[in-house]
């Protein structure tokens, strides 16, 4: 047999296959998009080529990150919304003056300037691997997260990027695996990033069934740690702990195979989460021991991690019981010994995660007064209707309660972001918040929440469109882009008391 | 209201200046691509779907609706490729299952009427989606290039190492017979 024959069998098979229609879902939703007006929505559409120009480093890997050009960048985060172009007329909350907000936001300054790139190697924060809430998260004293772009040999690359207050970048970037084979439709992903002290890991993996480990002295110089992979697991976060790291995701049964009753395996390896939930722990990153883990019936995807000092270690994700796949979580004290349960359904939630496993978006939970807490806003999945917005809160990580906040009126809105647990944080207008009165206000806002039902406007945001947010302990930073015909992308900063 | 009816209209004009006319027009072929790089015709109502939430939240920032088109079908491959790459995280369902459901399913029954299409799932998502594209949209390589916004090299290259893979695919069923 030759590809020729191939081609013939493909070409045959594509000519008899069907055509179907559209489904008359799909026109009416599109009828509806076309009776409201546009409204630019933080979503996750993932960035186009951007560029940024390798500057000062070079041969060590090290990258200060000094411009970004863009075409489309439209991320993902949590709870970000803004309006666009035209007047916007909306259902939206009662500006509430009656609520002091117990945060303040100084003024915004301009700290940093990604801006277009003609040559060199690129590279953006990779929005992609937030999943819903910011790739870019503060731990250990300073902003990290995965960055990502082309490498002089066009081939997709990515670097951690690092700064203590946005007005500097590193990027260091993450080598590709020894062995790795370009040409056997192998694929490397990167997932995150963690620091402690000057321990940094990276995790990610080569296909669906052996997590990698990159480790760092400085965030800039990294390399594969070929005797800390793991065979049969799926990573999905990392996080620092008080003298380590912990690793959550999904157990891979090599077993587990697509399969064909006439011809044998045929298909990838798939994932399974039966038998547990799957948490490791490591020093140094450098090798990886599994943690004790009771309870629970499987292990985490799309895991959202936590730490805080008195609540201790928090995962959560979606695992895969028997019968279908439904929230989990695992709390531990001390990171190593851990806990795990199932949590309640969302509200008004019609479906299983499995068939639309993209309305899970990553979650960063908080403690707030002794209690966790965090949000799940999903949209529906035919999307004919508003979002519903979960809270769900639990004062031991295993014991959780749900309840309904109003929907946001924007589509996706995603996570809120909760500064120290003090409240929740949003970027937009008031069309993005489902409430009682209308405007035509549709400048773009800070709003703040200490629960996530009344709103308060604490500061009007930097000129252009935000896509990006990170909070520090001491700001509130703002990735803006700009419109024109070279988009730049500026970090503003403003203080947080 | 804007009907459907009247956005199928929109659909056919041959200058879309509006989001219903572009993305209308586009949008049995969107859904038709969709259905063949998943093999599902429910997810690639939802992939659909996705990407036209995208096209919409992003379409005031679109300054050249010239490129609309190619815009739109960029979002909606990106999504595809997402879909796929977390469809990893499915629950395990071999071909028996989907032979349960291939008479409701119409991508899939008629993939499943040859191995190559049954050895798709095989593939890459990049491979994949070229594999789609050359032969169920009857593109050309340098249409493909554009839609992807890849260069021609890479289109070629990826065809020529699916349809490798496929090969060997099938000349490993036929031994296994």
């Amino acid at each position: 047999m030759s590809t020729i024959d191939v081609e013939a069998r493909l070409e045959h098979l594509a000519a008899a296959s069907a055509d179907p229609q559209v489904p008359e879902a799909l026109w009416a939703r599109l009828a509806q998009m076309s009776a409201t007006p546009a409204v630019a929505v933080k979503s996750r559409v993932s960035p186009a080529p951007l560029r940024l120009r390798s500057l000062g480093g070079g041969k060590s890997g090290r990258r200060t990150v000094t411009m970004l050009g863009l075409a489309a960048t439209i991320a993902l985060i949590g709870g970000v919304a803004f309006a666009a172009v035209g007047q916007i007329t909306k259902t939206q909350p009662t500006p509430s003056g009656s609520i002091a907000p117990s945060v303040t936001l100084g003024p915004w300054s301009r700290v940093h300037t990604f801006s277009v790139a003609e040559t060199g190697t690129y590279f953006v924060p990779d929005f992609s691997t937030g999943n819903g809430s910011s790739p870019l998260r503060w731990q250990d004293g300073r902003i990290v997260g995965l960055g990502v772009g082309l490498n002089s040999d066009n081939m997709q690359a990515t670097c951690v990027l690092s700064s203590v207050d946005g007005s500097g970048w590193t990027c260091g970037e993450l080598p590709k695996p020894d062995g790795f084979d370009f040409t056997a439709l192998q694929s490397v992903s990167y997932v995150a990033a963690a620091v402690r002290g000057n321990h940094w890991v990276a995790v990610g993996g080569i296909g669906p069934s052996t997590a990698l480990t990159w480790v760092s002295s400085d965030g800039i110089t990294w390399q594969e740690v070929k005797s800390a992979r793991l065979n049969g697991f799926s990573p999905d976060n990392v996080l620092a702990t008080a003298d380590g790291f912990v690793m959550t995701g999904m157990r891979v049964d090599p077993s587990e195979a697509w399969s064909d009753p006439a011809s044998g395996p045929i298909g990838p390896q798939k994932l399974t989460a039966d038998g547990g939930p799957v948490i490791w722990t490591s020093g140094d990153g450098t090798s990886w021991q599994a943690a004790n883990v009771t309870g629970g019936s499987g292990s985490f995807a799309d895991a959202g991690l936590a730490y805080d000092p008195v609540g201790g270690y928090l995962a959560l994700g979606q695992c895969n019981v028997s019968a279908g796949w439904q929230l989990c979580a695992a709390h531990s004290a001390d990171g190593k010994a851990w806990q795990a349960a199932d949590l309640p359904a969302p509200v008004e939630w019609r479906g299983t995660f499995g068939l639309t496993p993209n309305v899970f978006q990553k979650v960063q939970p908080v403690l707030r007064d002794g209690d966790w807490l965090f949000d799940l806003i999903l949209p529906d999945p035919a999307a004919l209707r508003d979002p519903t917005w979960s809270r769900y809160s639990s004062a031991d990580g295993l014991h959780w309660t749900v309840t309904q906040l109003p929907a946001p009126a924007s589509y996706p809105l995603g996570a809120a972001t909760y500064p120290d647990g003090r409240g929740v944080f949003k970027f937009g207008s008031w069309v993005s918040f489902a409430s009682e009165g209308t405007t035509d206000d549709s400048s773009t806002s800070t709003y703040w929440s200490d629960l996530g039902r009344d709103w308060t406007r604490v500061s009007d945001l930097p000129p252009g469109t935000a896509i990006e947010a990170a909070i520090t302990p001491t700001s509130v930073l703002v990735f803006m882009l700009s419109a024109g015909d070279a988009p730049t992308v500026t970090v503003w900063s403003a203080a947080l008391s | 209201m804007v009907g459907t009816q009247l956005l199928r209209e929109q659909a056919c004009e041959p200058v879309a200046s509006d989001f219903s006319a572009v993305i209308g027009r586009e949008l049995p072929k969107a859904y038709r691509v969709a259905g063949y790089i998943l093999g599902d015709a429910t997810e690639a109502q939802d992939a659909v779907a996705e990407a036209m939430e995208r096209a919409w939240t992003g379409w005031p920032r679109l300054r050249n609706r010239e490129a609309a088109h190619s815009w739109y079908w960029q979002i909606l491959i990106n999504v595809c490729r997402t879909r796929l790459r977390k469809r990893r995280a499915s629950p395990v369902r071999d071909l028996d299952e989907a032979a349960d459901l291939s008479s409701e399913d119409p991508f899939r029954s008629s993939l499943a009427r040859d191995s190559v299409g049954r050895a798709l799932p095989l593939l890459g998502l990049d491979h994949r989606v070229v594999i789609v594209l050359r032969y169920w949209e009857q593109l050309t390589v340098p249409e493909i290039a554009t839609r992807l916004g890849i260069p021609e090299g890479t289109v070629k290259s990826r065809q020529h190492n699916a349809l490798e893979t496929l090969r060997r695919e099938l000349e490993r069923q036929e031994e296994a017979r």
